[in-house]
This record gives C-alpha cells, sequence and structure tokens, in this order.
C-alpha cells in the first residue's frame, strides 16, 4: 500500500504530517512488539521530516512525504528541494560536548534498518527501510 | 505543546503539556531565555504530560541545561512517561540530565 502527503516547506508542516503519520501506521499488520515498532517509526517520520524542512526546505516549495507498506517492511521517503545535506558526514553525538544537535540521523540510524540519501537535480530523496518477520 | 510557568518558592517549574518536536521547541527555547534573563535560574522541567519528544526537543532541552548552568543555575527534569524515557535513554542524554520522578522531589532536591 502506498500513502503520499505533499506539505509546504514550512516547519508548520510538522501539525500537518504527524496524523498523517499515525493514522497511516495504524495499518500495520499484526506482528510482534507493534507498539514500540509504531512509537519507534513515528520518531523516525518526525525526524525524517524535521530534517527535510530544517535543512532541505526552500520557502515557497514542498516536501514529499511517503509510506510503502508491505507486510514484512515499511519504505518511508522523504523528498525535499532545497539545498540538502551529506548524510555521510554528520556525526554521531559526543555526550562530553553535551551538543544540541546531531541525534536526529543518530536516531533514524538506530532504529531503521537502513538509511540512504541521494541529492540530485530533481530533489533530495532520503529513503528509510525497516522489515520484521511475518506472522 | 504549551507551556504554564508557575513558581514553587525559589523554583520556577515548567509544565509542558502534548508534542514537544521541532515546531515548539522553538517556544521552548524563548521560554528559557526569558527565564535566564529574569535571573529566574533554578528550574525544573515538568515532563509527565509530554506524549512524544524527537531529536530537535532533545536538543532544546539541551540547549536549556547548557544556558541555565552557564549562568551558575540549575535546573531538572520530572515526570518522563516510559515512552520518552525511551528516547532519553536511545540518545543516552538520561545520563547528563538530573531526572527526578516528580516534581515534588525535583523541587526538594535544591534545598
Amino acid at each position: 500500500m502506498h500513502y503520499l502527503l505533499e506539505i509546504p516547506a514550512a516547519l508548520e508542516s510538522l501539525r500537518i504530517a504527524a496524523p498523517f503519520t499515525t493514522a497511516v501506521l495504524q495499518e500495520l499488520p499484526e506482528i510482534r512488539d507493534r507498539d514500540r515498532i509504531i512509537r519507534e517509526l513515528t520518531l523516525v517520520a518526525s525526524e525524517a521530516v524535521t530534517n527535510a524542512l530544517c535543512h532541505g526546505s526552500v520557502t515557497g516549495l514542498t516536501i514529499r512525504l511517503e509510506y510503502d507498506l508491505a507486510p514484512d517492511a515499511i519504505i518511508i521517503s522523504v523528498t525535499d528541494y532545497g539545498s540538502g545535506f551529506d548524510l555521510e558526514t554528520v556525526v554521531p553525538p559526543d555526550l562530553v560536548l553535551f551538543q544540541e544537535g546531531g541525534y536526529g540521523v543518530y536516531i533514524m540510524k538506530s532504529i531503521m534498518d537502513v538509511v540512504s540519501y541521494e541529492k540530485t537535480d530533481d530533489g533530495n530523496y532520503l529513503v528509510l527501510r525497516k522489515s520484521w518477520e511475518r506472522q | 505543546m504549551s507551556i504554564k510557568v508557575t513558581q514553587q518558592e525559589a523554583v520556577t517549574v515548567l509544565t509542558l503539556t502534548g508534542r514537544f518536536d521541532a515546531l515548539m521547541s522553538r517556544e521552548f527555547k524563548s521560554c528559557i531565555s526569558g527565564l535566564i534573563n529574569n535571573k529566574r535560574l533554578y528550574m525544573v522541567i515538568d515532563m509527565s504530560s509530554v506524549d512524544f519528544i524527537d531529536s530537535s526537543g532533545m536538543g532544546a532541552l539541551v540547549g536549556g541545561v547548557r544556558g541555565v548552568i552557564k549562568e551558575q543555575g540549575e535546573i531538572r527534569i520530572a515526570g518522563l512517561s516510559p515512552e520518552v524515557q525511551t528516547i532519553f535513554e536511545l540518545t543516552r542524554l538520561h545520563r547528563i540530565f538530573d531526572i527526578y520522578e516528580t516534581v515534588d522531589r525535583a523541587c526538594a532536591s535544591f534545598s
């Protein structure tokens, strides 16, 4: 099943993306640790959208949030049309430094099986995949 | 999310309600800055009504703690739900913050 939401590239769009995510994740099949997985995916979706809004947004444009839901996996894709960022240069948070940023990518990589990012002339694509055992 | 500011003797209590994400972290940072400017440097952040927090909220908390400590103040966090506690542990920030079960215990810790 494919779900698509296109929202303005503004921080206020978080108020649109959050209930959309909640509704989509209710469609997850009955799997082991379903409640925990839904909580984690809710967090990851918020991180992905925030990342696009903060680092890749351009006023007047949109971002696209897509979910592809299969019986054994989910793919979350976020497309933005801003300047983008380099996923590989984001360093894990250093607790000694007590830093304010850098936790978003760390959270996404901690929870998801695959995190990929591609910059193209047509937009920046963040793709996150998580799979689980079919029951 | 909403932020309610109350005073318990010398301690300022910030009661947060709802979703603590990037949108509401702006409001939180502004609130903390205002309190610091007014020399209200002993604070408790009541998180018992926060049902969701992401890295933006965590970053705002870190910034708030740094700002208060810089002015020789002290700040505590109270009332984490199990769901929110999980995010603290995932980012390992539970090791850095002073966390209490309740606001009363957090306030009492100042004396």
